[in-house]
Order: structure tokens, then C-alpha cells, then sequence
């Protein structure tokens, strides 16, 4: 009986389908109406470029106290477990390249500076994640919002292949759909738990313009103290304690 | 063998009775620490599992789609916090089981046994 030989990344990426294959996923993500759609979504694209796992995460500053990892998972999530466990979002070399750049790359270019950075890599490695290509996927208006398509393989070299543009072309258009669904969701869950009205949403609108109470007041024809009370209430249905934590809760979550 | 997480079955054109149940089970500690989001799918068994650790003020939300009690019961032995929330742990590990089971139904039993 044959052997089945696994075939290279040039070798799928010649297929004449292959980027419109993944411009159609892409596509799909917009459209998913859960988590679960995007997993699958997820696990398709890696399967199309022959990669064995993927993941796509991200990051945001949620207020004042605390930052957010979000994380899903298209490969063992035991390792999500343990990435949880050792704490290791904070001295993850992937993130922090996300953090500061927008260019594809692969994980081996990247440096581990730290003990600990090694130790990201290592439990990533074990994971499936022997090679990957890191694909940053960043908010505008340097809010702290980020994210990050990781596709890993098994194979040391897998991505070490000229025709790799092809990927990384498609994983782009990929990582930035993943975010932006991520972000819709994250939008809609905070006007549904914090309960925000259409009033609200201008008000935060007139805080992002720099507007004072009393040309707020003029603005929607009340008076300023009407204004600082909403702000009181607003603020509460936030949980922060500023106006300026508010409008950078609002615009972390897309909502202005 | 590595494949396998990639294996996450394509949602069915024709809706099934799980569709019905959209928002899901949510298990909650008493702390407000920690919160499991547990929806059956076309695709399986989606789990969130969302944990606040105050020691390095950070929020990681994980989510993963489980089309197998085994890999869905490895996953929950693998996880610590089943130490400090036992009982949101023991709903877990219940409530994931019983989605699943009804998961792998054979379509036809839909039919069998309507919703409502």
C-alpha cells in the first residue's frame, strides 16, 4: 500500500483555487452568526493551506484594571489551558510582535528574549504550532485592540517556501475579517449588558469630540446638569469611573 | 493524529433542534471569576470559558468546538480550576455531556422526540 505524501506549501498554493478558496472563507466569517461557525471557519482556512492547527487571538485593554485575552481555538485546546495556567499573554513574543507591527511573519524570526519567552514558544511547539506564520491584525486610532491569526504546522519548515506571499496574502484578508467579526461581537455584548440607549451612545459621541457639558446641554436642548447626572448614570452601566474610561471603553469596543 | 483539530464538522445546511436553543447554558462561580458559555451546534459542542485572574489582572476567554465526549472530558480533566470550583466544574462536565449526547443523536431523532 502507497505511503499518502503530505504535499508542500508550493504545492497547494499552485492550485488555481486556492486563493479564491480562502477569499470565500474570509468572506464567510463576516457573515457567521456564532463562535462556533467561526472555529470551523477557522479550521477550514488552516486545512486549505495544509497546516495542522490554528488560533486566533486578541487583545484589548478592558479598562483601567483589567486586559482581555480572547482566544479561538481551531487545534488542541489544551494548550489554552496551560498557556492560561503559566500566565504566559504576559511574555508572549507573538503577541507582543502584534502589538507593534502589521506585517506577516514567521515565528522563527522572531525572537525569544527571555526564559520565559522561550517557554511560550516551547508550549506552542508542543501544541502543533512547530512552525507558524503570525498574521498582527490591529485597530485604527491607537486604541489597544489587536489581534492575531496564528496557523501552525508540525513541520519545522513548512512555511519556508517562496510561494508563502500566497498565504500570507490570504491570511491577511483571513486575520482581518476574524477581527472585525470579533469586534461586532464584542460590541454587541456591551450594549446588551451595560443596556445602552441611543442617548447614551451621543452622549459618548459629544465626550469623544471634546465637548463640555454646558455645548452638550445646547446641543440636545437640556440643561448641563441634566448632562452630568446622564454621565453619572452612564458611567455606572459601564463600570468606570470617568467619562474619559467611558469613551475609551466605548471606542475599544467599536461602539463610537 | 494532528489533524484532528481541524476536523470540526461543517454546519449542516437544514437547522436542527439544538439551533432552537441559541443562547445557550451559562454556569457561573459565586466570585463572578469565572463563567463557562455552553451551546450545542451543528458543529458540536461550543464551549467559552471565560476566567478573570485578579493576580495578573487579566481576562482570557478561550472557545472551542468539541465533537466528542472523550475530547470534551479531556479537556475538563486537564483543567485546574476544577481544584477551586468544584461545582461549577461538576455542572460543567454534566451539562456538556448531556449537549453533546443530544449532539450525537442520529438526525432522525429530532423527529422522534420535538422540541416544545
Amino acid at each position: 500500500m502507497a505511503m499518502s505524501v503530505r504535499p508542500t506549501l508550493q504545492q497547494i498554493t499552485q492550485q488555481a483555487d486556492f486563493l479564491p478558496d480562502l477569499a470565500v472563507i474570509a468572506e464567510r466569517v463576516t457573515q457567521a452568526s456564532d463562535s462556533s461557525e467561526v472555529t470551523a471557519l477557522l479550521a477550514e482556512a488552516a486545512c486549505l493551506a495544509g497546516a495542522d492547527v490554528a488560533a486566533f487571538a486578541s487583545f484589548m485593554q478592558d479598562d483601567e484594571f483589567y486586559e482581555s485575552y480572547r482566544v479561538i481555538l481551531a487545534c488542541d485546546p489544551l494548550w489554552c489551558l496551560a498557556y492560561e495556567n503559566d500566565a504566559c499573554y504576559m511574555h508572549d513574543p507573538w503577541l507582543t510582535y502584534a502589538r507593534h507591527h502589521s506585517e506577516p511573519v514567521l515565528a522563527h524570526r522572531l525572537p525569544a528574549r527571555t526564559n520565559k519567552e522561550i517557554d511560550v514558544r516551547a508550549l506552542a511547539s508542543e501544541f502543533g504550532f512547530v512552525s507558524a506564520l503570525i498574521v498582527p491584525s490591529q485597530a485604527p486610532h491607537g486604541l489597544t485592540r489587536l489581534g492575531a491569526l496564528c496557523i501552525g504546522s508540525r513541520e519545522p519548515d513548512y512555511f519556508d517556501d517562496p510561494s508563502l506571499w500566497k498565504l500570507t496574502f490570504g491570511a491577511t484578508a483571513l486575520a482581518m475579517r476574524l477581527h472585525e467579526w470579533e469586534v461586532a461581537q464584542l460590541r454587541s455584548e456591551l450594549l446588551q449588558t451595560a443596556s445602552l440607549t441611543p442617548d447614551d451612545l451621543t452622549l459618548l459621541r459629544h465626550q469623544l469630540a471634546g465637548h463640555k457639558s454646558k455645548e452638550v446641554a445646547r446641543a440636545i436642548n437640556t440643561t448641563a446638569m441634566a448632562v452630568d447626572s446622564h454621565w453619572q448614570r452612564l458611567n455606572s452601566k459601564l463600570g468606570v469611573t470617568s467619562r474619559l474610561a467611558a469613551v475609551r471603553r466605548a471606542a475599544e469596543y467599536g461602539l463610537i | 493524529m494532528a489533524r484532528d483539530w481541524l476536523s470540526v464538522k461543517k454546519p449542516k445546511p437544514n437547522p436542527t433542534s439544538a439551533d432552537a436553543n441559541k443562547d445557550g447554558i451559562v454556569l457561573r462561580s459565586d466570585d463572578g471569576r469565572l463563567f463557562y458559555w455552553l451551546r450545542a451546534t451543528r458543529a458540536g459542542l461550543w464551549v467559552q470559558r471565560d476566567r478573570w485572574r485578579h493576580d495578573s489582572r487579566a481576562r482570557l476567554v478561550q472557545s472551542h468546538v468539541f465533537c466528542s465526549n472523550a475530547a470534551f472530558a479531556r479537556w475538563c480533566d486537564a483543567d485546574t480550576v476544577r481544584f477551586d470550583y468544584p461545582i461549577v466544574f461538576s455542572k460543567l462536565q454534566r451539562e456538556g455531556r448531556a449537549l453533546l449526547n443530544g449532539h450525537e443523536r442520529p438526525t432522525n431523532a429530532a423527529a422522534d422526540h420535538p422540541a416544545g
